[in-house]
């Protein structure tokens, strides 16, 4: 007997192919808020036993989705990178993937996609930049580092515009972190940043046309991490 | 209370900047909330988000006043550690699950986050005072005075900056009651003479 074809882990595959499998998986999995409706024209035992086949085959697609870690040499590359140093494209974007995973799952917003090719762009065009980390927040903010797959309707896993700057402020932040002391998770330096981000967004918005003036602001803020 | 500063102490970093860094601020402070927790019997939640803002706030509160300290670092740090309770008190990071049997006299219990905020700021003065200056802090007797903790209580709901001139008087230094907010170090006058504090109420 034939067995069907399994997707594999977007982790193995190479930056576009991971992109094109998550949006894939993004797009065939039921998310059950959008069952929700339909559900409850049902007879209840129908309705009990298609939402646990919702429920199992939701949790098992999500967690294949999710973005590993890359580990902490790739994230202290990718945060020297942010400073002035040379890192590869790939370890840039595997580092503010993880990130930005991390800080969409505290915002309840697991479901959207992100995608490593477009991090990888955006690093692109920041590396020959004076004032990298400003590009870089500007960059995947214009091109939309998270979003859904090609065809799915918005609706419950939208993210605001406001939200999606804070993402990318917070990610720009814990990137510029100084990392020569260790003994902080990486996992705490993204809550903190986080924090930080909500409490600066206003004062770092009202510089985004002075990018000068901005770089160094967001380095001041990083320092206090 | 020392021990629960232990993040600070064993840091690299001198504690006088460590404790600038939101992940020693956080991290210690969330340690001596535990610590505080467990010697009075008490449960507390920590919002860290606001815990963050009272960081921030207290940050740019203490860089804007620093120049003025270049001669008078010793003053300065208790001055600093007024401005961290300022700004703890106004985001008000903790609540306090009530207990039935509470002894209203007790600061702790009296006012638990406030006697968490005050402890903590306190024990960071006392520390970075030991590390930088070799000298020990002692706590004023006003410390468990329950009538000074009314005062202490209304007065800073009404000004926040009293909290500073508050913190001093805790640390056994003479409180700036006119201008707390403000760091005098002009003409070798680092704070004015001691006179009442304009709201202080007096208890029968």
């Amino acid at each position: 007997m034939r067995h069907l074809p399994t997707l594999p882990d977007p982790g193995e595959l190479a930056l576009p192919l991971r992109d094109f499998v998550r949006g894939l998986r993004q797009k065939t999995a039921p998310s059950r808020s959008r069952l929700k409706p339909a559900l409850e024209l049902l007879p209840t035992p129908l309705r009990d036993r298609l939402e646990q086949i919702a429920r199992d085959f939701s949790e098992g697609e999500v967690a294949s989705m999710r973005v590993r870690n890359p580990g902490d040499a790739v994230i202290a590359r990718a945060a020297a990178g942010l400073k002035g140093a040379d890192v590869a494209s790939a370890e840039m974007a595997a580092a503010t993937a993880f990130a930005t995973a991390v800080l969409l799952k505290t915002a309840g917003k697991s479901d959207l996609l992100i995608s490593e090719t477009v991090a990888a762009i955006c690093w692109h065009e920041a590396r020959h930049s004076p004032h990298r980390a400003t590009t870089y927040m500007h960059a995947l903010n214009e091109r939309e580092l998270v979003g859904t797959a090609p065809g799915l309707a918005h609706g419950a896993i939208h993210l605001g515009e406001a939200d999606h700057r804070r993402i990318y402020l917070a990610l720009v932040l814990w990137l510029l972190a100084d990392r020569s002391i260790s003994g902080v998770a990486e996992a705490d330096l993204l809550n903190i940043s986080r924090w930080l981000a909500d409490d600066v967004a206003d004062e770092v918005d009202s510089y985004r046309h002075q990018p000068d003036r901005l770089e160094r602001l967001l380095r001041e803020h990083a320092e206090r991490i | 209370m020392k021990r629960s500063l232990s993040l600070l102490e064993d840091n690299p970093l001198p504690i006088r900047k460590a404790i600038r860094r939101a992940r020693w601020f956080v991290s210690s402070f969330r340690d001596f909330v535990d610590a505080v927790g467990e010697e009075t019997q008490q449960d507390f939640t920590l919002d860290e988000a606001k815990l963050i803002s009272a960081f921030t706030s207290w940050y740019r509160a203490f860089e804007s006043q620093k120049d003025k300290a270049q001669d008078h670092r010793l003053e300065y740090v208790t001055f600093a550690a007024g401005l961290m309770l300022r700004e703890l008190i106004r985001f008000a990071p903790l609540s306090a699950a009530t207990h039935s049997r509470e002894d209203p006299d007790e600061p702790a219990h009296f006012w638990p986050e406030g006697y968490v905020y005050l402890s903590f700021c306190l024990a960071v003065r006392a520390a970075v005072i030991e590390q930088d200056f070799s000298i020990a802090s002692d706590i004023a007797p006003e410390l468990g005075d329950i009538r000074t903790w009314w005062s202490f209580r209304e007065n800073t709901f009404e000004d926040r900056n009293s909290a500073i001139a508050f913190l001093e008087l805790f640390a056994g230094e003479t409180p700036n009651w006119t201008t707390p907010g403000i760091f005098l170090s002009d003409n070798g006058l680092k704070f004015p003479p001691a006179s009442p504090p304009r709201r202080m109420k007096s208890q029968g």
